[in-house]
């Protein structure tokens, strides 16, 4: 990250130091060519920063590190300075070594316990608990559409559906849990009721489960907005950073705040806008970015110079 | 359709399954484990059951240290399995450790790497050691050419490029052009070698006799391949064959390399056999970019002036040569469903 401010200043450098070096100890480029059974013309490219004469990136690296070992020169500065233009393969892959010594079992006894039980059961049995769960809600499904076969052949079963409409009206923000619930408190009390007097027994039970949903919808709606209000209120008070992101058009937009929270990650529709607070450093991704304008801790944000076709990727501090 | 669908849940894993080091690439996760390739077994007297006691750094630590009823073992000999059962346990441990129980635990698919030199039967058995171990899939992947991607050399394009890979068990020597070895070459000479080597010398020329991991320690404390303006000297302690009593006596860097010259002429000249087999125009590439060197042996200090100087062809040593393998086969297992190539087919 910091070789990219004197990116090319340093590129100059790597040559130059081996050149100066080499010169310190007062050899020739042959005797070094002789010595690390490179030709000379190699080794002049090499001192000249002209790295395209080399075979690549590895061959670079490689020959550099040799003729600074060989001048007793520390080559790790000049990796550095290569790794922007000449990546090291180490990086090329994600290399996380994670070897936690304290995962290591401490004691024999516990090395024994942990050998001698059968470690595979729990897998096994997570499986078998899995596929019980399958058939159960397979035969759940199957069970609550046969009784709602049942049930819608008399009347009652269907004045339940302009009810169920008319509270999912009233109470929009709620309406989908609402419609879940109360068919799902019908279905049972149909299943539950012997199939002999469907028509009496029905109709006096769906009643009261569907008095029960506007209850539920309105506690529901209670809890949601009381729940807003405080994440709102905490957020505004212990924040540390806060984002504003319009969107022209819509564009889908990541952030991601510097616990690892995504506090957006989805599209924003044409014309909204977006407010958010969260832990910095933050990294956003904005696609279409050109179509949005970013503000951050109220100062207006420049994407423009940002943008790699149309996505934007950058981090605020 | 069931298999694929837990696809989706299995961590793939590519496996350096080395003489002396085992290493796990977890796809999208980078390395993941890195422990020596050894198992403690206990054996019950009584009732004669045998049970594994521990597996990776913490059974190094037990090997030669251990009483009657503990068996310290390397299941891998030169590069190939020396004892079936106890790799596959081996594995199945270290799979188990980088891939702790989830509810949906599927099998993962398995890139593994084999000697180049090893026989039809032995890379059977490390495919079928790695199924058994849980793996829903296995392909094999040829050490010079993982390492050579790990190395980060060029092998995809036309150009020939040579990669030395000392292991602990072998010393592979692979020229590589167009994503194919172009020739390979195995010897069984690596690290372990070297340690027998230092221990052989001790023996004969100070009547000292040590044990595995002292000439280990000497080996890389000071260890070298060729002769250098400083002489280092070491103290090491061993058992005196005539008295009969441990001792402590010094060792110079120089004697080491007396002891070392044997194994080391033996990689040379496979390096040599391979640039007298290599195709003219490939030899011309090796002369202008010289050769890699890779694997725990490239540590060995000066080991690549002493192939350099034995060669006269430019030779450097890889960055982190002891991953560098495992690195290529995580690569390969990353562009696993792009290309199908670099693995051998392998019945």
């Amino acid at each position: 990250m910091e070789q990219e401010a004197n990116g090319q200043s340093t590129r100059l450098g790597v040559g130059a130091a081996l050149k100066a070096a080499r010169e310190q100890a007062g050899m020739s480029l042959g005797e070094v060519a002789e010595r690390l059974k490179l030709s000379v013309r190699q080794l002049d490219a090499i001192e000249k920063d002209d790295f395209q004469q080399l075979p690549g990136a590895t061959f670079v690296r490689g020959f550099v590190r040799n003729y600074a070992r060989f001048l007793k020169v520390d080559a790790e500065p000049l990796m550095a300075q290569l790794e922007e233009h000449f990546p090291s393969a180490v990086n090329d892959v994600v290399n996380l070594v994670k070897h936690d010594p304290s995962s290591e079992p401490a004691s024999m006894a516990e090395t024994l316990a942990r050998v001698s039980s059968p470690a595979g059961g729990t897998g096994k049995a997570g499986k078998w608990l899995l596929l019980l769960l399958l058939v159960a809600a397979v035969a759940g499904g199957a069970l609550w559409l046969a009784g709602r076969q049942d049930g819608s052949a008399p009347a009652p079963a269907q004045t339940l559906q302009p009810m169920l409409t008319q509270q999912a009206a009233s109470a929009p923000a709620a309406s989908a849990p609402a419609s879940v619930l109360a068919p799902a408190a019908a279905s049972a009390a149909v299943v539950a009721e012997p199939a002999t007097t469907p028509a009496v027994a029905s109709q006096p039970s769906a009643q009261p489960a569907a008095k029960v949903s506007p209850a539920v919808t309105a506690s529901a709606a209670a809890a949601l907005g009381a729940s807003k209000a405080p994440a709102s209120a905490a957020a505004a008070d212990g924040a540390t950073g806060h984002i504003q992101l319009n969107a022209q058009q819509a564009a889908w937009v990541s952030v991601i705040d510097g616990t690892g929270k995504k506090l957006q990650y989805g599209t924003l529709e044409a014309g909204s806008s977006k407010e958010l607070t969260g832990t910095p450093p933050f990294q956003l991704k904005i696609g279409n970015a050109a179509q949005v304008q970013l503000s951050f801790n109220g100062q207006p944000v420049a994407l423009t110079d940002k943008i790699r076709g149309t996505t934007a990727k950058i981090e605020l501090k | 359709m069931f298999r694929s669908l837990t696809g989706y849940f299995s961590n793939d894993l590519a496996i350096d399954l080395g003489t002396a080091n085992t290493l796990i690439y977890m796809r999208g996760k980078g390395i993941v484990l890195d422990e020596p390739s050894v198992v403690a077994i206990h054996s019950d007297v009584p009732t004669n059951k045998k049970s594994i006691l521990a597996v990776g750094l913490e059974a190094k630590r037990m090997l030669g240290r251990t009483p009657g009823s503990i068996q310290a073992i390397r299941p891998m000999k030169d590069g190939v399995i020396a004892d079936f059962t106890v790799t596959e346990q081996m594995l199945k441990q270290f799979i188990k450790k980088v891939n702790p129980n989830r509810f949906f635990a599927a099998s993962p698919r398995i890139v593994i790497c084999v000697p180049c030199g090893s026989t039809q039967v032995e890379r059977k058995a490390i495919r079928d050691s790695a199924l058994a171990a849980g793996a829903r899939r296995v392909e094999l992947i040829e050490e010079p050419m993982a390492a050579a991607i790990g190395a980060g050399l060029p092998v995809e394009e036309p150009t020939g490029s040579m990669v030395v890979d000392i292991g602990g068990g072998t010393t592979e020597v692979g020229v590589i052009s167009l994503g194919g070895v172009v020739y390979s070459n195995s010897v069984r000479v690596g690290g372990d070698k070297f340690d027998e080597a230092i221990i052989n010398y001790i023996r004969r020329n100070y009547g000292m006799l040590i044990g595995e991991t002292t000439a280990e320690e000497i080996k890389k404390t000071i260890g070298s391949a060729f002769p250098g303006a400083e002489v280092r000297e070491m103290e090491v302690k061993g058992r005196n064959l005539a008295e009969g009593i441990p001792r402590a006596f010094t060792v110079s860097s120089n004697e080491i390399l007396e002891a070392l010259t044997e194994p080391l002429n033996q990689i040379v000249s496979a390096v040599k056999i391979a640039l007298e087999q290599t195709p003219p125009e490939l030899g011309a590439d090796i002369a202008d970019k010289g050769m890699v060197l890779t694997g725990g042996g490239a540590l060995l200090k000066d080991i690549d002036r002493l192939l350099a100087e034995e060669t006269g062809l430019p030779v450097f040593v890889a960055e982190e040569p002891l991953t560098c393998v495992v690195r290529g086969s995580g690569k390969a297992l990353e562009k696993m469903d792009k290309i199908g190539t670099i693995f051998t087919n392998v019945p």
